[in-house]
């Protein structure tokens, strides 16, 4: 009988570990899980001051369930929580398993939304990468489904050009006396064996939000730079004149912006941001996904129709063979650039890939990403030290 | 001040940007405003299916810069493809200074679609200071808009009191398909003028507190930002059909019979006919599910005029001659009554 008392009695179930700090993933501010506020569930509860009007309550609990979940002032069980200075829902699973975050950055135009999607599609589904990603909190996902669906579902090839203020990309939030912007961030959960053992952080920023003089007190989008334990940065070789030359392409009249300049600036935002010195070179490792490759790769001599992983997770040798080739290719055309690159960044890989594999909008072809779940794979094994075929700059 | 601001994407933009990028400002426009501006350039996601005439954001809102509150107008419509061959959208922004404000209606102002642009082509410019817009006011017609969706006139009169009295703003949900422009101007013609300017105005759905003043607004119930409010968010408003309106009576009697102006005062005119107007349950209502498409509001409204004609719609009016005198009649008797009661209480009974 004893047995049958203590058995499922959640009060005698094991304490869940938790971690010692949560890093709150749209404004950045770190704090204790103790700190969590929760939200209130009572529909009666509605209206944040720093949320909005519009938003539950969020509230620092001091009543719990016997299952040690949050009781709201009106005596509604609560489950999900919120960051104490912002109030911005985080996943749950944030105060349970470390998270890595890793930035997006690219020119407008440079395909980020596309290679988000089509990256993070590839490697929900894609088999023997070594690593798949599940959504921490799916209701928070809506935007990246929609994307999916559009471009995986058959709906379009070619995704809405992301807004740089309001829509769901977005958040208002009243702290400290002043309105910000905050990004609203997708949280995955990476799955190395069968148990889920790391976030991943990723965020869609409107490309003109890198362009120089746009980082805002304000409006503190690309703070995530700040950071990040990995970037990816997206280069689209066809907005280059040289680039095109070299390639073979039509050169354009008037090219849309320089992308070393761009990447400059990355540099030096996350030097500001780290409190680093100007002349210092930033050590968070860098992949450089060479994007569009559906339209250039033949061209460059590279085969993108075969995924680069083997039984062990990413292919090296793969990698580092493409890397060899972009950086070569990227030297005759845009040397700028690799200038750049080595004058600002310790650890750099190259990777080149494509979102649509050339599906035209409203044609009839399919969408067929190629090595589009690569750059991420890779950041996060330039970070853990993993891969070998990371190339000093 | 005066000033026009156009946000679209252009391979460059006036501040030499790429992307959604300022395309015409008007010369000497401070950075602050441009900044306040470009910030409000986004336009919300459609629902699928949506055309682009349902996704148009058309809007009035106080928006603050510099330390002070300006009112800004502003359409936000698609617009193509850009450059890189992604859809896009253009935000035309007019700041209104305060004689604007006096003469101008907000709904029919954002209803001129001579003023605003469509598109963009050329190269980004500056602007002259854009001319002071003159009278433009409609007179308060019977609101058929909202008779044609919910059997009833007064159902503007009662959705515009509900979302007056909300703090921070309304989103009146109406059916879809519903020429929602049109609706929006006969729910702000039943405003005398001065009131009309205390809030912002809107066709598609804004957070509350995205303006200084709370902004009104009329949306399409298969907006997606619908779905992510709270079921019982005070501000969302969803009309009921199958009662009368519920209002003050000569904002009812407004909504159903309109009237010429209000007086100066800002207490609407009534009718010459002191007649009441009797609801009656309508025999026959949008079904809901199939959209609707706007009949003739589209046409009308690109001639800039179609969305404010007065049309006069037929109600049913009960007489109330007989029924007023029996009510007299029975508030005689009371009085007989309590007297009686009265005086036996205090001794004419003992």
């Amino acid at each position: 009988m004893a047995v049958a008392a203590t058995t499922g009695n959640p009060l005698l179930e094991p304490a869940r570990d938790l971690v010692r700090r949560v890093t709150c993933p749209s404004c950045w501010h770190g704090f204790t899980p103790s700190e969590v506020l929760f939200v209130a569930e009572d529909p009666r509860l509605l209206g944040d001051p720093v949320a909005g009007v519009d938003e539950p309550l969020r509230f620092l609990p001091s009543r719990f369930d016997l299952t040690g979940a949050a009781m709201d002032p009106m005596g509604c069980r609560c489950t999900r929580v919120a960051c104490p200075r912002c109030r911005s829902e985080v996943p749950r699973a944030m105060l349970e398993m470390p998270a890595t975050f890793v930035s997006m950055v690219g020119a407008p135009g440079a395909g980020k939304t596309h290679l988000l999607a089509a990256g993070v599609w590839s490697l929900r589904s894609g088999p023997g990468q070594g690593v798949r990603l599940t959504d921490a909190e799916p209701r928070m996902h809506g935007r990246l489904h929609a994307w999916e669906r559009q471009l995986f579902g058959g709906e379009v090839h070619r995704l809405a050009k992301t807004e740089t203020a309001g829509g769901a990309g977005y958040r208002s939030v009243h702290v400290q006396g002043r309105d910000e912007v905050v990004p609203c961030p997708f949280v995955f959960a990476m799955h190395a064996t069968a148990d889920a053992d790391r976030l991943l952080v990723l965020y869609d920023n409107a490309g003109e939000h890198f362009l120089p003089g746009a980082d805002e007190a304000l409006r503190p989008v690309t703070r995530h730079l700040g950071r990040s334990d990995a970037l990816v940065f997206l280069m689209d070789p066809a907005m280059e004149p040289g680039m095109r030359r070299v390639l073979g392409m039509p050169p354009v009249a008037d090219p849309p912006m320089r992308q070393d300049v761009l990447l400059t600036e990355m540099a030096s935002r996350v030097r500001h941001h780290r409190g680093r010195r100007a002349d210092q070179r930033v050590d968070v490792p860098l992949v450089v996904a060479l994007t569009k490759a559906d339209g250039w790769s033949k061209m460059a001599g590279l085969d993108l129709e075969r995924e680069p992983f083997d039984q062990d997770g990413l292919d090296r040798e793969a990698i580092r063979t493409a890397h060899a080739t972009c950086l070569a290719l990227l030297e005759r055309g845009a040397p700028e650039f690799t200038a750049a690159l080595q004058a600002g960044f310790e650890r750099v890989l190259l990777v080149p890939c494509s979102a649509t594999g050339g599906a035209a909008p409203g044609g009839p072809q399919a969408v067929r990403p190629g090595w589009a779940g690569v750059p991420l794979l890779a950041a996060m094994a330039l970070r853990e030290g993993l891969a070998s075929g990371g190339a000093q700059a | 001040m005066r000033a026009e601001l156009l946000h679209t994407s252009l391979p460059r933009g006036l501040d030499g940007g790429t992307g959604f990028c300022v395309a015409a400002c008007t010369g000497g426009m401070p950075a602050a405003t441009r900044e306040a501006l470009a910030a409000i350039s986004g336009l919300p996601e459609g629902w699928p299916g949506c055309s682009d005439w349902e996704r148009t954001l058309r809007a009035t809102r106080q928006v603050s810069w510099g330390g002070t509150s300006h009112w800004v107008a502003t359409v936000t419509r698609p617009c193509g493809v850009d450059h890189t061959g992604r859809g896009n959208r253009i935000a035309h922004h007019r700041v209104l200074d305060a004689a604007e404000l006096e003469r101008c209606d907000p709904v029919t102002l954002l209803a001129d679609h001579e003023r605003w642009q469509a598109g963009w082509k050329g190269e980004p410019r500056e602007l002259e200071v854009p001319t002071v817009i003159e009278h433009l006011s409609a007179p308060c017609g019977p609101a058929q808009g909202w008779a044609a969706m919910f059997g009833d006139a007064g159902a503007a009169a009662e959705a515009l009191e509900r979302a007056w009295r909300s703090g921070v703003g309304a989103w009146v949900v109406v059916p879809a398909g519903s020429d929602r422009l049109s609706m929006l101007a006969e729910m702000v013609s039943l405003l005398p003028m001065p009131k009309r300017w205390s809030r912002g105005w809107a066709t598609r759905p804004l957070r509350p507190g995205a303006s200084t003043a709370p902004v009104i607004a009329v949306v399409d119930e298969r907006e997606p930002e619908l779905r992510g409010a709270a079921s019982n968010a005070a501000w969302v408003i969803r009309m009921d059909a199958a009662r009368p309106a519920r209002a003050a009576a000569a904002m009812l009697e407004l909504a159903r019979r309109g009237s010429a102006a209000h007086d100066h005062d800002g207490v609407p005119r009534r009718a010459e006919s002191e007649t009441a107007v009797a609801w009656q349950p309508p025999e026959r209502l949008h079904a809901g599910g199939a959209p609707i498409k706007p009949p003739a509001a589209t046409e009308a409204d690109r001639s800039g005029q179609g969305a404010l004609t007065a049309t006069p719609i037929r109600v049913e009016l009960a007489p109330t001659g007989a029924r007023g005198a029996w009510l007299w009649l029975a508030a005689v008797a009371c009085v007989a009554l309590l007297v009686a009661a009265a005086w036996w209480l205090w001794g004419g009974g003992a």
